[in-house]
Order: structure tokens, then sequence, then C-alpha cells
């Protein structure tokens, strides 16, 4: 490996440290990061001197000698998410140390296309302008909800002759020039819930319960390749013919049919994904989140008699995520932190 | 005499509007077809004598819808691998290694980037393949020291060099020109020769006129890692641009086959599991089909105006007109279209993809000039129009993104154009005229 390229590499190992561990002293980043002092000091001096780090302040007690830690510098530049639902999109900036620093609902009501690229352009650079955000901004994530679809969301690109059509992201990359993440926001939420599942369990599967139903797989540590990548959508098997054929009268999906059943028939659809899962793979752990009006003490009850008639005593451990069906803030802070990663670690 | 008078207004007139930006071209090119035809006095509706419908609306506008059928369909499966490429990594790994192979020397990375850009042209299209490779591209050779207004001009002219070698555009010429693919490819080749020496070129006078040295050993901001495939099967798949190519140019294999050919080679190398390689087929052809409307949409315009002005009733108002204007003789013939070629900028009538087509078809139809030195001498002009136009979109685009003027660019680069255009002017002379 080249000098440059090392030192490179070493610069991420400790950028990465930090982020992952939160405020070091130049000696526990050396530890953790398996570098030696000495490198890990000329990295730090060439990170503050960037600005990336600075030393908060705070002294860590290592080893007897109380030395200064140092920490990502929260105000370097912020980073956006953009969650766009059929109703409106959400708009929230994070600091670098993925604070919420100004969130701004934009309403999406005849918002298409171009129009949408522009109300949230201007929601940007209204934001930016603010004083209350410092630096600038370094990244952005979009992240659909509600069964919308990038191809949704395609923008004009216009010279006035010529046109030719873009998605939003390659739109906002035009507009902004900075990385642009795009994600479908109940496979963000599934991903990162499983990833906070229990380090010991290493089958699980996780069932969301939105406007689609949406699982997630992970055994023997990995996630299962399905339909959709991570997630497929199980909506069909869940609510069956009675909705494909009619689903456009249900404005709020799968979540407003379900709840046009009775609580003896929900149970029966869910259960239905919910066998048929545990049928195909050896789950140690299902975690199942919906809205609070579909996942009542009722329903749990009902999911859980069905699954250990079924099962018996090899019926996974069922773990209920009420009113976890859209956790924007955990999402957007997730996607937030993702992208805070790529850019801090230049990937 | 007054209706070419009238046919000649009206075509000033649209151009003017399409030019003015007050007129989109897919409305202009049939409103101009329509135009034409009913100032030349061809009924809507009609038969001739052995039943062949002659009026407008049957064999202008319905038969000019399905003209381009197979140039259209050839966009499509063009469009569709583009989007295999984009989507699978494919192009992000041939720029990521190209620039590992241009190790730290500016010159060598500009080299190697401009051929890589060119190699991929030669698959890829649409705005879409434009970002996702110049977004890689441009970050890396302004990180070099090339400045912006040099990086912007070097991307175009690589994209321009493989641009000549696309498929896709060879079939969408040849149904312009009514000629076969193979006659296309023989005349693009020596525009492909001239294209990549001008290219050349543009870098060693941009290098020299900004200072940058050969030899400066300058740090390559480390490129963002995307989807990157390796090993074998990366290797395998960075040849997907050249499958297609390879098929058509060397075993004379049908357009669109060849493309099929290059969808299934990409599918093979980058899979990693059948359903998710089907999955990505069924949504790549959809992207690819979006990314081509309008395209496809022109042309279906185009098809409308050459079938206008190549009608009898037209042809023979316009043909005394045009006769007085057609230079005879190959001298008159190269300093008329050498003269004429920048007037294919900001869609004006030299422009293939517009109103010259229907100008190509009627110069054809002169009889006066070999169709195939008039296809030459577009073919030149469309050099100027394909990378020097600010009215394209990807000049606009390359131009927002490294913040330069659009048509400062233009006005840098068609020096190098003319000369292409000059050269391919006098190529199409001295082997066609």
């Amino acid at each position: 490996m080249r000098l440059k390229d090392l030192k490179t590499a070493n610069r991420r190992k400790v950028v990465d440290v930090v982020l992952n561990h939160g405020p070091l002293s130049r000696i526990e980043i050396s530890k953790a990061a398996g570098l030696s002092p000495s490198t890990v000091t000329g990295l730090v001096s060439s990170l503050l001197e960037d600005g990336l780090f600075i030393e908060t302040g705070n002294k860590a007690l290592t080893a007897g000698r109380s030395r200064t830690e140092l920490s990502v510098n929260r105000n370097l530049g912020v980073i956006a998410t953009l969650e766009v639902g059929r109703r409106s999109v959400l708009l929230t900036f994070f600091d670098l140390m993925l604070e919420p620093v100004h969130s701004e609902a934009i309403s999406r009501d005849s918002l298409e296309g171009n129009a949408l690229l522009v109300a949230v352009c201007n929601a940007v650079d209204r934001a930016l302008e603010n004083s209350s955000m410092v630096g600038d901004l370094l990244g952005m994530g979009l992240l659909y909800q509600e069964g919308i679809r990038a191809e949704d969301c395609t923008v004009m690109y216009s010279t006035g002759i010529q046109d030719a059509t873009i998605s939003l992201k390659d739109a906002l990359f035009t507009q902004y020039k900075i990385p642009i993440r795009e994600e479908h926001s109940q496979g963000y939420t599934i991903t990162q819930v499983l990833d906070e599942a229990d380090q010991d369990v290493s089958n699980a599967a996780v069932i969301s319960i939105g406007s689609e139903v949406v699982v997630s797989v992970k055994v023997d540590d990995a996630l299962v390749s399905l339909k959709g990548g991570a997630t497929a959508d199980i909506t069909p098997m869940v609510c069956g013919e009675a909705y494909c054929d009619k689903s456009d009268e249900y404005e709020g999906g799968c979540i407003e049919f379900l709840l046009s059943l009775g609580e003896e028939d929900r149970i029966a659809c869910v259960s239905r994904a919910v066998v048929s899962l545990c049928s195909l793979f050896s789950l140690d752990r299902m975690l199942i989140f919906g809205p609070d009006e579909i996942v009542t003490d009722k329903f749990v009850q009902g999911i859980e008699h069905v699954l250990t008639a079924v099962f018996g005593p090899e019926s996974p451990w069922l773990e209920w995520l009420r009113g976890r069906q859209l956790a924007s803030s955990d999402v957007s802070k997730t996607c937030a932190a993702d992208i805070r990663r790529a850019t801090l670690l230049l990937e | 005499m007054v209706q070419g008078s009238l046919i000649i207004v009206t075509f000033v007139i649209i151009a003017a509007l399409m030019m003015t930006k007050k007129l989109p071209t897919l409305v202009a090119l049939p409103l101009m077809a329509v135009a034409i035809c009913i100032i030349a006095g061809v009924p809507a509706v009609g038969v001739d004598e052995d039943g062949v419908a002659i009026g407008w609306l049957a064999s202008v506008l319905e038969a000019g819808t399905v003209r381009m059928g197979s140039a259209i369909m050839a966009v499509i499966f063009g469009a569709w691998l583009g989007q295999l490429m984009n989507k699978t990594g494919v192009t992000e790994t041939i720029i990521k290694k190209s620039a590992e192979l241009g190790g730290d020397r500016p010159l060598i990375i500009t080299l190697v980037m401009a051929v890589a850009c060119a190699v991929l042209f030669t698959t890829l299209s649409g705005l879409g393949s434009i970002i996702m490779v110049g977004s890689i591209v441009l970050p890396i050779l302004v990180s070099v020291g090339v400045p912006a207004m040099s990086a912007a001009c070097i991307f175009l002219m690589a994209f321009t060099t493989g641009l000549t070698f696309n498929i896709a555009n060879w079939n969408t010429f040849a149904s312009i020109f009514s000629v076969d693919v193979e006659v296309i490819k023989g005349f693009e080749t020596y525009m492909l020769v001239a294209t990549a020496v001008a290219t050349l070129v543009l870098i060693f006078v941009e290098f020299k006129r900004n200072g940058v040295k050969f030899a400066f050993s300058a740090p390559v901001e480390s490129a963002k890692s995307g989807t990157q495939i390796g090993g074998v099967r990366g290797a395998m798949a960075m040849c997907s641009p050249l499958i297609s190519i390879i098929l058509v140019a060397v075993f004379k294999c049908p357009v669109c086959p060849a493309f099929m050919a290059g969808i299934i080679w990409i599918l093979v190398w980058t899979s990693t599991g059948f359903q998710k390689s089907m999955n990505l087929l069924v949504k790549t052809c959809y992207d690819g089909i979006t990314d081509s409307g309008p395209a496809i949409i022109l042309m279906v315009g185009i098809g409308i105006l050459f079938l206008a002005v190549s009608h009898p009733m037209v042809t023979a108002v316009l043909n005394p007109f045009l006769e007085a204007i057609i230079p005879s003789g190959k001298i008159g013939f190269i300093i008329f279209f050498s003269l004429l070629a920048p007037l294919s900028l900001y869609r004006g009538p030299m422009n293939l993809f517009g109103l010259g087509s229907g100008i190509a078809a009627l110069i054809s139809g002169l009889g006066t000039i070999n169709p195939l030195a008039v296809m030459g001498a577009f073919l030149s002009a469309e050099r100027i129009q394909g990378c020097g136009d600010p009215t394209n979109t990807q000049n606009v685009w390359t131009a927002n993104f490294v913040e330069v003027d659009v048509n400062s660019i233009t006005k840098r680069l068609l020096p190098y154009l003319w000369a292409i255009s000059i050269i391919g002017v006098i190529v199409s002379a001295v082997v066609y005229y």
C-alpha cells in the first residue's frame, strides 16, 4: 500500500473510531484503532486543522494522566433528510452530532415533479440561511414512505429546447452537489430494528405493518436477500385478493384495509404471514411493529395463540413494537448517521 | 413559386419559434410537417390511382410515427442496457478502475478518464448516465489540477467520441437516411478517428494553456466507493459496453439482438440470484423506457417531418428553390457544408435531431448530390451539435456542475468541432460525392 493510501486509511480509522465510540482522548483512539500514539497524534493534528475534529474541553482520566477528549466538530456542517410521504415532505437538518437543528414540513398537495423539487429546494435554502444553522450542507437522505417509489418523483430537466427526465435524487444532486442517499423509509426502519435486535439473536424477522406490509429476515446474522433486496412486500399475502383487487380504494393502504376488518379477521390476515415466515425460516425472534390501532392487546394475544397452536414450544419469541410503524425521527436520524459516516470517511 | 416561398417562410417562423424556446421540438416538427403539406396542396385524405393513401393524415402523420420504429426500439434497448450498466455498478467500476490505473499523474489520469468515458458512452445514453459518469469523472479531473472549464470540455469531447460509436445512434441515422447500418458505421469510423484526435489535441492544448505539469503528482481525491464489482466477474462485466459494438461492427449482428446479448452478458456476470436479476431486468427496462422518452417522441417528429418533405407534391414545390441554393461540384459541396455546419447549433437547420432531418431528406431527394454525401455532410455537422450545442441537457448539466458558463464551453470547443466537421465533409466529398 502506498504511503499516501496508508495515511488515508489510518485517517479513516481514527474518524471511524470517534464516530463509533463518541468523544475519546488520543490514547483511547490509539488503542481502539490499533495505531501507535504518535501516528494518532499526527492524524488528529491534521483532523483538527481541517476542522473535522475539535477538542471538547473534557478531560479523560487515562492511566493517571488527564487527556483531552476529541470529538467530531458538530458545526462543520449539517446533514438533511427528506422524508417524502403522500401528503407531506418532512425536511430535517442534523448537526454532526446528529442533534436535530431544524425541521420543516412541506405540504405535498398538488406538488409533483418539478414543483416538488422547487418547494424542497426553497425550504432547504431558507433553512440554510437561518442563522442557527452552522456550516455547509454535507449530504442529504431521501426517504420514501408510504409506498412511494423513486419513479413517482421524477423531475424534468429542461434547457428550454431539450428535455430529459431525471430522478429527484439526481435533481437534488445537480442542485447541491452533495452525496444524496435514497432509501425506502420502511425498509430503513426494518434494517435499523434488526441491527438493534439482541446480538445473541442470529435468526430474526421483522414485519412492519404500514401502508404496505414489509418483511425483512436475518438468518445467521446476515440479511436474507428477498424480492426487494433486503425487504419484501408481503401485502398480497397478508391482505389477500380482497385488498389487491381494490387497493386503489384504500388511500391509507394496508392499514386502512386491516382497520376495516373485524379483529378476528385482522388476526387471521397477519397470522398467515407470521406462520408462513416461521415455516420457511428457523427464527428465534420475530419483531412486529405497527400502529397502535392495529397492534392492540387482543391482536397480540390472537397472534401468539395462533403461533403456539401451530408450532407449540418451538414458536419464536414475539416482540411487539407498537407505534413504531413510522418512527420518523429514528429513521431520519439513522439515515443522517449513515450519511455522516459516508461523508466523513469518504465512502 | 408562391407555395415554395410560403413553405420557406413557414419553415423560418417555426424554426425561429423553436430556437427561441417558444415552441418545443416535439410540437414544432409535426406542426411544420402538416403546414408544409397543406401549403403544398397535399390533401388531408386521399388515394392515388393505385389506391395508395396520399393524404397527409395517413401518409405523413400516421406513417411518420412508425417510420423510425427500428431506431426507436434500438434506443429503448440501448437505454435498457445503459440502465443495467448503471444499476449493477459496471459504470462506476469502469471509472474507478480507470482512475486507479491513472495513478497520480494529471495527464495520464485525464487521458485514461477520457478513454473510459468514450468507451462508456458507446452504450450509455441519457442525462441520467451523464450525471452518473460526470459526477465521478469531473471531480477526479478537478482534483488533479485540471481547471473546471477544461474538465468540462474534455468530458464533453470524450462523451462525443464515444457517441460516434453508439450503435443506437447508428440505427437512428440509418433510419433518417434510409441506408444500411454498415454505411453509417463506415462513415462514423472516420468521424471516430477525427473526434478522438481532436480530443487528444484538446487535452494537450488545455494542459499547456493551464500549466498543469505533465508529471506533477497531485493527490487524487479518493473516489467515493459505491457499487463496485471485483474479481473475474467484475472484469467480464466491465466488457459489457463492448459486447454490442463488437457484435454489430465485427459480426454484422442486427442492433437490437446485439443489445439483447449485452443485456444477457451483464446479467450473467453481475447476478447475485435469479429472482434479484429478474427484478432488476424488469425495473431497468421501465427506467430505460422513461429515460429514452424524449428521444423517442423526437424521432416520431423526425419521421413525420421526413415523410412530409419527401412527399411528391412537396418536393415538386420545393425542388426549384433547392436547386438554386444547393451547390454542385465537389468543392462547392465542401465549402457549402463546411460553412453551414455551425447552423446545427441551437436546433438550427443543420441539426439532424430537428429541422436538419427534413432538410437532409429534401437535399437527398433533389438527386443532384449523392445521398450518401448528404448523409456524410449532416453527420459531420452533427459533431458540432452533439458536443457543442449549449441547449443540450448534457452541456447545461456539465456547465452547472463545474460552475462555468455553458456558452463559454461552446466557444472553447467550437474550433475543434468545426475542424472535425470540415474533415468529415471533406471525407464525405472524397468517398461519396
